[in-house]
This record gives C-alpha cells, structure tokens and sequence, in this order.
C-alpha cells in the first residue's frame, strides 16, 4: 500500500484541541432516545415491517424501518416552528431536546460561561420528501397561497439547523450539509474541526432524514438498490451476508454535542466520548458507485487515522457503511481490508444497518454515536442477519450477539451517492 | 501559511445576463434592462454547449447543468492543468439549492397517469406507473450532483463538502475550503454555487413583482451558478495563472431565532464583521469597497446599512458601497462569488457603476474605490438571521 497522500501535510498542520462528545440525543426505528435504541443494537433488534405511510402494495419493495408512534415534542418549540418542520426534522427536534438536556444546555443548568458567538450548528439534512399529496397541493398548482407556500418551506433543509441554534442559543454561525448517505458524516467532521481549530468551543451537530416516500420507493427501486425480502422484513437488511439483496429504508435523527474539552471540562459535562480524527475524500469515479478498488474509502480512512495519529491497529471496531447491497458491501470491505489487513482480528467489523435500516443523512451521526457507546460501555454491536457470511468480503465481522470486547478506539464510515466519503475516529475517554 | 498566500485565480458564472467573466463585469459596469422578474429565469438556458462532457448532463437536473457550465467555464478561465495538482489534494466545495420538483419530470407522467376517475393520485397506481420511469429520475434531484460531476470533471477527490444554507451556501463553500487551505489539506479548491429557485419562489409569490421598481416588495430571485478557483499564490504563479485577488479572511454568524426572523439590531452580523476584520488584521479604514448583502427586504437591508455604519463609524473616508444583485438579481446558493473574483476589476475601475450602487438611499458610503485602500468586505445576509463576511484584497498590477 503506498503512503497516504495526507501524510504529505503532516507537520504543517496547526495544533488542534481535544473535542469530546457530552450530549447524544437520537429518534430511530428502535426507540425514541438513544439509550433504548442502543438497547435496541445491543440486543439484535430488526423492527423492519411493510410500509405503513402509504399504500407501497404495488411497488416492487415494500418494506422499512420505521419510527412509530412518535409525537413531536414542543417542550423546546416556539408557536409557529413547526411549520417549517417536515417528518424527519420533527425527529431532529425530540432527538435535539435529549442532546441538549444530557449536556446540561437548558434551563437553568444552562452554564453562563458559554459565549454564544463560541456556540454554532453544523447539520447534515436530508432531501426533501414529498408525499403524493404534497406533489397535488403545493407541485401542481400554478400559484400558492401562504398557507401552501409554507407547506413548501416545511421541505427546505435548513430549517431545522435554525431551530436548533435557537434552542441552544447559538450565534457563531450555522452550516447545513447535504452529501447524500455521507452528510451527517461530513457534518460531524465539520463541527469537529471547527472546535479542533479553535473556531467554536460547542457544536450541535448530526443528521436527519426520511426518504419512505413514494417517491424515493419508486426512484430506488429503479435503481436496483432496494431489497426485494418483502416476505421477510426483519431479515432483509444483511450487511456482508453472501445473500444480501439491496438496503432498507430507515429513517430517524441522532444529534450530538461536541465541545472542546477543558470548556466541557470547566463547567462539570458528562463527557461520553472523544472525537478524534476525521477524513473526507471524494471518489469522482461514477455518482451511485464507488471506484472498484475502493479509493474514495480507503483514503477517507487513512486521512481520519493520520488526523487522530494512530495506527490501524489501535481501532478495535469499525462500524462499516454496510448497506446491504451486493456493490457497497464488497467494495467497502476491500477497502477496510486494504487500510486494516485482510481478515484483521484487531479490527472488528459490524453494520449496525441490520437493525436500523439505512437511515441516509442520519446515518453517519447515528453510526458514529454507536461507535462512542460501543467504546464506553466496552461493547461490540452484533453482527445480525447473517446466514451465511460472505467470504469476498475480506474483514472479520463482529459476533451474532454483542460482546465485550477492551478496545480504545472506532471508526464509522459513510459513503454517499456523488462519491463523498467520510471516516470518524471515536475514542474512550481517559485512555 | 498566512491568509494572504491564498488567492483567486479564476471564476466560471453563468447567470441570465451574462456567462463568463468577462462578460459579468461588463454587465455590472453597464446595467441591464430589467421588466419582470423572467429577466432572472435561466429556464431556458441549455447547458449542452457549455459542459465540457454531456454524458453528465443525462442525469442533471437544471441548476446541475447551470452548475456544470460554470464550472467548465471556470476550468478554462483559471487556465486549470491537472499535471500541476495530485487529485487527493483538489477539492470542490458547493452550495446548491434544494431539488426543484419541476425536476422530478421522470415522475410527472407517472404521477399523472396515477390519477383515479375522481382526479386524485392513487399512491397504488403511482408503485405501477413509476416503474416504467427512467432510473435517472432520483438522480435528478440529488442536490449534491455538481458537487459529484465537477469532482470528476477536475479529477477532485479531496475533501469536498456541499451546502444546503440557502443565501449563504457559497460564502460557506469559500470559507470552509479556506480554512481547509490554510491548514495544509488542499493545495487547490473550487468553491461556488448553483441555484435553480425562481420557478418555486414566483409560485409562492415570494418574489419581488416589479423588479425596474427596486426590491420594494421582495426578493428578486435570479437562477445562476458562480464558482471561483483558490490555490496558493506561490503554485498559481509557478505554472503562470493569472490572480485575481487574494483572500484574506472570512467569518459567520446567526442571530440564533429561528426561521424566518432576524435581530433588528444586528449584533450577530456586527460580530462577524468584526470578527472577519480581526482575522484578517485589517482596520476598518482599510476597507475600500464593500459589496453589501442587500437581501431586497427593506427591514434586513435597514439593519444591514446600521450595522456598516457602526463598522465605519471611525473611518475618515467612507467605503464605498456595491450591490451587484442590483443587476445580478438574488443569486441564493449562487450568490456572492462574483464579488469575490472581480473585486480587481472595482479597484481597477475606481468608482462603483451606477447600475450597481445600492437602491435606497445609504448616503454615508463613497462611490469612490481608491486603490490605497484595496480591501474589500463581501456580505451575505439571509433572513432567518444567518451572515456570512469574505474579506479579499484587489491584486492591481
């Protein structure tokens, strides 16, 4: 493997700060905060199910993990914010109040220190996903009254962004991200330099998404990339199984806090993990594959294990992309197997897709928080719904049940349709 | 590596008066004539002639394909030759406005052939009839496919990110490719946006209705794409490229209320302001020209003449004051590069065309761009309280 084209600007970089993790907050298909969903993920979950946001009956894939029985939270909304909400933001909201209220940002415990031009929002949205009714109130007709016109501001992304920085009072600016499967992953790593480098002291960040529509159903499945395990949700996700068949829609939230370290130190946060290196490549090879010999990914990886100055034997696990189509997995693989050795037993690999479906913008937030978990409660996520691995794939997959496992750091990867590829490396606090 | 080592080399604009450099600043030097706000639709632009590789084109929406002339254009104005950069340290930055619907025409027959006896969309229908729509169609309404087209059009596969922060989405593009500069990741960056808007903002009349009059009822929504090239100012003159200006700092902010709402008082765009000049290590009275962020609401654009007036308030010469939207309309994603790239071209001039100084009346600023003062301070406001300031310097031999 030849050197790594990052190391070319090491010793040139300017110094970073430590960034740490105080605050997870996360809507998923496995609950409605991230303690239950982590129970979710530790337990092997899979609570795929036919569709039921609208009649999928003749589209040829009609299954999802879905949230269900979600009610948007106004605890932190002003009168009038949840006009400008589409479904996926309203997770935002809830997943955004627990965050917040974990690292002690509301009310009263709210820490005076903070200086609110040091506080910003950096978030990765998904697309707008329109109903069919939408497409008959606010596509068809040829002028809109301003009732309708906000229906059409409910689908901007960066709504939500602006709302968040209103709940946690931030001014130091907002930035709202889209890369596809990749943004929430890019925006993590944006939040994180961005307090690495001394421009903010505290960044809410994550991701957000929803694209069981009838619209995405139709425009995926023509793609090719949907599974078709319509008979059988609850094993249809299978990341790396030799019989995987395409993803499953998910959807939900997860948002985090990060902060420079002796600012959360200062005021008393929990600190849940350390954020410590990201990468972020572009494979300019074709918009909905990755190059076959894995490039985007591999330097991705190499640039967030440089960025964290480690070797690739320090990271324990790898929460992979891991869609669960046949291309993703076996080229992403190759690509963990190049950085990490073939096989690596140092580094254990999951996609924790199984259970969560492919959440798109969220995933890389969400991922990334199962890494922090993973490494503070000591724990790998199973690898689930595998009935016969699939031995192209050159990487050792985590266990069928969770297990302990003393590990010190992870990496989360994404990978987007438009070639942007994302690594994060997570890493347990006071190692 | 200081700021001042990064400089703009080239600017690739396509917009409905004018495509290319050149072009733009004679179409800021000399106005434009402007009825209604059609003057701003590039509906009917065709990309074909100016991509340099129309297999892109197939699954492109219509700001894809104004995104992807800018950039062919930009590649052929900044002199672009891949033999001078290694890939992995070429990185594209955008902003891109949200997927049009109109852009979903794959699905529109589908949607319309899905229609019961009653007029209403049968969502069962709709699984049938979608099968038989192109496979392009998603990929139409991908918001990061210039991101994706352009990485392969320069064989970028740096780091690279995309916006989706409306007006502010290509001030945020510079200023994180920048910063991406200056710590050592990037040895060149394209940054810029698109923007394909006025369709949906002219349905939901939220677009100003008398564009001759002035911005006295809205927003003049205008489609366009701007990118410009940064690389180090050593590497640019190394394989002979032409600079433009320099970059010198840059800033962001939000008033933290919401949607839709702004601070009167304007504390949060002061801040970033301020915060750009000290970045920078400029005086306020080394500014020379200051291109506002004049979003056409006369509330925003009040509080934004309050705030310049705080700035300069110890100036002995005031600034002088540009609003190219006058004659560009508001470019959103798109907006604010070509400020950036032809600030030269001010300095040069000397005095702000009339076609683009600003409509009401901001009385305490210059016409005047006087060359010992060759910074220039580069605004972008949105209504939902979020600002964005790109400090660069005229390169005026």
């Amino acid at each position: 493997m030849k050197d790594s084209p990052y190391q070319k600007s090491k010793g040139k970089r300017p110094p970073k700060r430590r960034v740490v993790v105080t605050g997870i907050g996360a809507i998923t298909p496995l609950g409605h905060s991230m303690d239950i969903t982590w129970d979710g993920i530790v337990n092997g979950r899979t609570p795929a199910s036919p569709i039921q946001y609208f009649d999928a009956s003749e589209f040829p894939n009609r299954i999802a993990y879905q949230v269900t029985d979600f009610s948007l939270s106004r605890k932190l909304l002003k009168d009038g914010e949840d006009a400008y909400l589409c479904e996926c933001a309203e997770f935002a909201v809830n997943a955004a109040e627990e965050a917040l209220e974990q690292s002690g940002l509301l009310g009263s415990s709210r820490p005076e220190t903070t200086n609110p031009n040091r506080i910003q929002v950096c978030f990765g949205m998904g697309l707008p996903s329109p109903n069919i009714d939408w497409y008959e109130k606010v596509f068809f007709p040829k002028k809109l009254s301003l009732e309708e016109s906000l229906n059409n501001a409910r689908i901007l992304p960066d709504q939500i962004s602006s709302i968040i920085a209103r709940m946690v009072g931030a001014r130091g600016g907002i930035s709202t991200v889209h890369t596809a499967c990749a943004s929430s992953g890019q925006a993590l790593g944006e939040a994180y330099e961005s307090i690495a480098y001394g421009d903010a002291d505290l960044v809410v960040t994550g991701g957000a998404d929803s694209m069981i529509s009838p619209f995405y159903a139709a425009g995926f499945a023509l793609l090719g990339a949907l599974s078709k395990r319509n008979d059988d949700p609850k094993t249809a996700s299978r990341p790396f199984d030799r019989n995987r068949d395409g993803f499953v829609f998910g959807e939900g939230a997860c948002v985090l806090v990060f902060e420079e370290y002796d600012h959360a130190c200062k005021r008393g946060a929990l600190i849940l993990g350390e954020v410590c290196g990201y990468g972020i490549t572009e494979s300019a090879y074709r918009i909905t594959d990755l190059h076959p010999e894995g490039t985007g990914p591999i330097e991705a990886m190499q640039m967030a294990l440089d960025d964290a100055n480690l070797k690739p034997t320090d990271i324990g696990y790898i929460n992979a992309h891991g869609t669960s189509t046949q291309l993703n997995d076996r080229i992403e693989s190759l690509a963990i197997s190049k950085v990490f050795g073939p096989f690596s037993k140092d580094t254990l690999v999951s996609s924790t897709k199984s259970m969560t479906g492919h959440t798109i913008a969220a995933a890389g937030a969400l991922e990334f928080a199962f890494c922090l978990l993973a490494l503070r409660h000591q724990t790998l996520p199973p690898s689930v719904n595998i009935s016969s691995f699939d031995t192209d794939c050159l990487i050792t997959l985590t266990a069928p049940e969770a297990q302990p496992r003393n590990f010190r750091f992870a990496l989360s990867n994404s990978v987007g349709f438009g070639g942007s590829n994302t690594a994060l490396i997570a890493g347990r606090i006071g190692r | 590596m200081s700021s001042s080592d990064i400089v703009i080399t080239g600017i690739g604009a396509v917009t409905a008066g004018a495509v290319g450099r050149v072009a733009h600043w004679d179409l800021l030097q000399n106005g434009r004539v402007t009825t209604s706000e059609n003057d701003y639709s590039l509906k009917l632009f065709r990309p074909d002639s100016h991509v340099k590789d129309r297999r892109y084109l197939r699954s492109c929406s219509q700001a894809d394909g104004i995104g992807l002339a800018a950039l062919s254009g930009l590649m052929t104005d900044s002199n672009f030759d891949p033999k001078y950069y290694s890939p992995e340290r070429v990185g594209i930055y955008t902003g891109e406005s949200p997927p049009n619907p109109q852009d979903h025409s794959g699905h529109f027959e589908a949607l319309e052939a899905a229609r019961d006896e009653h007029g209403h969309i049968s969502e069962k229908v709709f699984g049938q009839a979608s099968r038989s729509a192109r496979p392009v169609t998603l990929l139409l309404g991908l918001s990061n496919n210039v991101l994706c087209y352009g990485s392969l059009m320069w064989d970028a596969r740096g780091p690279n990110s995309n916006y989706t922060s409306s007006v502010l989405s290509a001030h945020l593009a510079v200023i994180n490719a920048a910063k991406r500069m200056q710590r050592g990741a990037l040895d060149l960056a394209i940054a810029g946006g698109c923007s394909d808007s006025t369709e949906e903002f002219r349905k939901a009349t939220l677009i100003a209705t008398n564009i001759a009059a002035g911005y006295a009822k809205g927003t003049a929504v205008a489609d366009g794409a701007a990118f410009i090239t940064l690389e180090r100012r050593k590497a640019a003159l190394a394989r002979g490229s032409r600079i433009l200006a320099s970059y010198i700092s840059s800033a962001y902010s939000c008033d933290g209320l919401g949607p839709a709402r702004f601070d009167r008082d304007g504390n949060a765009l002061y801040d970033c302001i301020v915060r750009a000049l000290s970045a920078a290590a400029v005086n306020p009275a080394e500014i020379g020209l200051i291109f506002s962020g004049s979003s056409g609401l006369p509330d925003l654009d009040l509080m934004e003449t309050q705030v310049l007036g705080r700035v300069f308030a110890g100036a002995a010469t005031p600034p002088a004051l540009a609003d190219t939207s006058r004659v560009l309309g508001g470019l959103m994603e798109a907006g604010g590069m070509l400020d950036l790239g032809l600030v030269s071209e001010f300095f040069t001039c000397g005095v702000v065309p009339p076609a683009v100084r600003p409509h009401v009346n901001r009385g305490q600023f210059s016409n005047l761009i006087t060359p010992e003062r060759p910074f220039a301070l580069a605004l972008r406001c949105s209504t939902s309280g979020e600002y964005s300031c790109v400090i660069v310097k005229g390169e005026l031999n």
